[in-house]
């Protein structure tokens, strides 16, 4: 292959480009999708291609193929050289992208325990006891739906650029993304999806242990639909959950720090940023408000080490300290900020150019316990989980819905409250972080950008987190 | 471009993966062999920002062994290679289980061999896509606007199908997609328009729209959230409609995914004033397709006729399950819309503002989530150009708010429809919708409280 990806970079830079990426890409998937106790199918995918990308004259053009004959990549780089050459003298602002030292690197996640160590038979097992045990911890309400799907994939990649970088990767992943719903004759329903991931084999399956914690949280679920008053009105303290905490951290710190948001390339699909080109230093939260994207976390979805550039990955600290920090770059950007790149580009697969991403993105954790967080919450509510949320596109009104949440009177957990709706600014919520408890976690979830839409694999994670003085919103009736 | 040779290729490929398939045991097997070419600008700032191609070929392979089902999908670099999976999957799906949702492939007596031809405006837009990208700016340059942004998309493909029920089919698609976002001041304005066949006039007029609505929008004022009176624009209500449609899938409705779940055929849900159409037929439809992954043909399927609940949406599978026909929208697991229609009604932008005493024009949305899609709880954000409209008049241009409502309850306080459609696929609708103006009473709205 690697001779191939020569040959393409080679047509390339003989066609005219100033710059030739070729990579070659490959996806292999497996998946078991069931209903309650029975197996709806089961099955496979591979996606193997070669996506190319050209810089003519300014112009950037990208073209992938999953033919891989020398003749068809001949022909992809050179209608992707032609094409951008038709377009060059429609750029404004000629693309260049900014310098970086180029490397030989090879490297590869070991799953502990392989894909094919795990039989079909048991894999179908153990959906089958977690079922069960969802079930069982019912009191009052009925399981109403219940479904559940496990995909393990490889990803191979193999990146060759016309400035000598060489960077070959293989990446294992697990996920499992399942949903239910109980039902209460009088209180109506209850929904909750759940998604977890990480790099690595089906050790991970031991870790989530969602036997156990599916069952649990569905009890809890139980409660809050049969028990669930409406939040305090008013303004109180919030517990911010760990889980609603990693999501808001990726959609109002990750996205708005992306750089090729903020310079206006994404702004018919995902938008712009509140976040404007000289904003770095601007004060945005409390001192409490530090937040990292960091691709080399070991085990995490949004694993990596090199980016689909060539550039070394490292932890970006996007927000530090309340400020305005950092944002995330690919080469275009960091060339237009003058910077070095950060190593934020990623491809989905082969048919997608690499655009800015995220990877693990978290609030900093503090040093309280999860009891020291609440001492001294008078009256408050501990929004745990959620399920409804979005945010505007320029990523500064955002709302989440809590699902497992609960009433906090003098420092400790009373009572069960539904539905509670935390609608709020990005400034409001980071300065309003009164404090954080020591309790990392990290949530997995697949996210969108680009056009095409690329989906990636990402954490989002926090610790617990204080919100003061916050008035929390009803859902609709 | 895709060639006569690439006819035969594509179709005998299918039936050689499917003669393979039955040679390794399996009972039923069907293959798609989906051949495409793709070319897109992207805009940003009013320039382009990238200039993408494909030239792609899938396989995607339904097995059935023992009433155990399976799917396969290859983009590979040769066919020898998904034949390999395919051979050695056979002891794979042993060791799962018999499928609730397993019916053999359906027997169609019709055998449609070619269907359909590339219009010849979608060819010319696929050779010369830099003309396309030259005239969108240049539309936008008349303007008095601040930047554009938006994205071009032309595509033509084949696609086979072949089962072991005999069926063997060919299909050519082709299609456009065009959606642009256009600033101005504190303003924005987004528009889209897809289809079959591409012609000039769409794209400009698009364009205009998305121009106009920045204009208009580009001194803003606060709105409190409050419940309102609301005329959704085609681009809304075609995403809202997607959530809708697909909900009508019964495999959806089976896994509690669906505002559905606790219907009957026959139910009232929604307002007389709402038909929902799933129409493949339409020749100007972006997704016009004559045949479903299972074979069976597709046809005109009315969703909702006058408020009532006239179909789910099925396969083979999930009609024997729910003791009824296909409606020829396989998907092999999971039934879907291909092109949705909401049938128009007879007023104009200006007569359906005339209607509404308190309210807002909403002209863009993204990001619609559900806290539970049994109960149809939802919100989804409005972006670009909102409008107040007091005593039938638009009064002025005014900041985001959300939506945040029941879909049951949106779908029953509709209560006009506008008199054109604009056929709409974008990021936000997938499902391409043709659909007008909408007036909806009563609709529930948020905004951030801090």
């Amino acid at each position: 292959m690697e001779e191939l990806l020569k040959y393409v970079i080679d047509v390339g830079l003989g066609e005219g480009a100033d710059y030739v990426e070729a990579r070659y890409h490959k996806l292999t998937e497996s998946y078991i999708a069931m209903r309650f106790d029975r197996v709806i199918s089961i099955g496979k995918s591979v996606s193997e291609g070669v996506g190319i990308r050209v810089l003519v004259k300014g112009s950037l053009g990208f073209a992938s193929t999953n033919i891989l004959t020398r003749e068809a990549l001949e022909e992809t780089v050179k209608n992707a050289v032609i094409k951008a050459r038709a377009l060059a003298k429609q750029y404004k602002e000629p693309i260049e992208f900014a310098n970086v030292k180029v490397k030989e690197v090879k490297y590869e996640v070991k799953p502990k325990i392989k894909f094919e160590d795990i039989s079909i038979e048991d894999k179908i097992k153990h959906y089958k006891q977690l079922l069960n045990n969802l079930r069982s911890s019912l009191k009052k309400a009925k399981l109403q739906t219940f479904f559940i799907e496990q995909v393990e994939s490889i990803e191979r990649k193999n990146l060759i650029t016309s400035e000598g970088a060489k960077v070959e990767s293989i990446i294992p992943r697990v996920m499992v993304y399942g949903g239910y719903t109980i039902h209460s004759p009088e209180k109506g329903t209850m929904q909750r999806t759940f998604e977890k991931g990480g790099s690595g084999g089906l050790e991970l399956l031991e870790k989530w242990d969602l036997v156990r914690n599916v069952s649990e949280e569905a009890k809890r679920l139980e409660e809050v639909l049969l028990k669930g008053v409406s939040p305090p009105k008013g303004k109180v303290d919030v517990v911010v959950g760990s889980e609603v905490v990693g999501l808001i951290v990726h959609e109002s710190c990750g996205h708005p720090s992306e750089a090729d948001r903020i310079l206006g390339r994404e702004a018919a699909q995902a938008g712009e940023s509140f976040i404007k080109e000289d904003m770095i230093g601007k004060k945005i939260g409390s001192e409490k408000a530090t937040v990292i994207d960091d691709p080399t976390i070991p085990g995490s979805y949004g694993y990596y080490l090199y980016d689909d550039e060539g550039v070394k990955a490292r932890p970006k600290y996007l927000y530090k300290n309340g400020v305005i920090n950092e944002f995330l770059h690919n080469r275009w950007t960091a060339k237009v900020f003058g910077v070095e790149s950060n190593g934020s580009a990623r491809a989905a697969d082969y048919t997608s150019e690499p655009i800015i991403r995220m990877s693990n993105t978290y609030l900093e954790p503090g040093g309280l316990s999860f009891e020291e967080l609440l001492e001294d919450v008078k009256c408050g509510v501990y929004i745990k989980s959620f399920m409804e949320w979005n945010i505007d596109d320029i990523r500064w009104s955002q709302r989440y819905v809590g699902l497992e949440a609960y009433l906090i009177e003098h420092g400790e957990i009373k009572g069960y409250v539904k539905y509670p709706v935390l609608e709020i600014t990005t400034e409001s919520f980071y300065s309003n972080i009164e404090a954080v408890d020591k309790n990392l976690e990290f949530h997995a979830g697949t996210c969108g950008k680009g056009e095409p839409a690329q989906g990636v694999p990402v954490w989002f994670g926090g610790p617990n987190v204080k919100l003061k003085n916050i008035m929390l919103g009803v859902a609709p009736h | 471009m895709i060639s006569k040779l690439d006819e035969s290729k594509v179709l005998n490929l299918a039936k050689k993966v499917v003669s393979e398939a039955l040679k390794q045991g399996y009972d039923d097997t069907a293959a798609i062999v989906n051949y495409k070419n793709k070319v897109m600008v992207k805009f940003a700032n009013s320039q382009p920002s990238i200039m993408q191609n494909w030239n792609i070929i899938g396989i995607s392979v339904y097995l059935a062994k023992d009433k155990r089902i399976a799917t396969l999908n290859f983009e590979v670099s040769n066919e020898d290679e998904a034949l390999k999976y395919i051979r050695n999957y056979i002891s794979e799906i042993k060791l799962s289980e018999p499928s609730e949702y397993y019916a053999p492939l359906p027997q169609i007596e019709t055998k449609i061999k070619r269907i359909g031809e590339f219009h010849e405006s979608i060819v010319k837009a696929l050779e010369n896509t830099e003309d396309f990208s030259e005239e969108i700016l240049n539309t936008a340059l008349t303007y008095d606007i601040d930047k554009l942004a938006g994205v071009f998309t032309v595509a033509a493909g084949l696609k086979a199908l072949a089962t072991s029920a005999n069926v063997e089919t060919l299909e050519t698609y082709g299609n456009y997609e065009f959606y642009v976002r256009v600033f101005k001041g504190e303003g924005s304005g987004q528009w889209a328009s897809a289809g079959r066949i591409l012609r000039r006039e769409d794209i400009v007029e698009a364009t205009k729209i998305a121009a106009e609505y920045a204009i208009e929008s580009s001194r803003r004022e606060n709105v409190a959230a409050d419940v309102y009176d609301v005329i959704l624009s085609p681009m809304i209500v075609a995403n809202l409609m997607n959530v809708v449609g697909s909900m009508a899938s019964a495999f959806r409705v089976d896994l509690g995914l669906s505002i559905f779940s606790n219907n009957q055929i026959g139910d009232l849900v929604a307002s007389e004033k709402l038909t929902l159409i799933d129409d493949p037929h339409n020749p100007e439809s972006y997704s016009m397709t004559l045949i479903d992954a299972e074979g069976v043909p597709t046809r005109r399927n009315t969703i909702v006729e006058k408020g009532v609940l006239k179909t789910f949406l099925h396969n083979s599978k999930t009609a024997r399950k729910y003791g009824v026909e296909s409606t020829g929208n396989a998907g092999w697991i999971n039934p879907h819309p291909w092109s949705l229609e909401v049938e128009a009604g007879g007023l104009s932008l200006d007569e359906l503002v005339s209607e509404v005493k308190k309210g807002i024009l909403v002209t863009n949305n993204w990001y619609t989530r559900l806290q539970n899609y049994v109960e149809g709880l939802f919100s989804t954000v409005t972006r670009d150009a909102l409008f107040l409209i007091e005593n039938g008049k638009i009064v002025k241009a005014v900041t985001k708010l959300r939506i945040a409502d029941k879909l049951p309850r949106i779908l029953r306080n509709i209560e006009y429809l506008g008199e054109r459609r604009y056929q709409i696929r974008w990021w936000e609708a997938e499902i391409p919708t043709i659909t007008p103006y909408m007036l909806i009473r009563k609709v529930h709205t948020s905004k951030h409280l801090l």
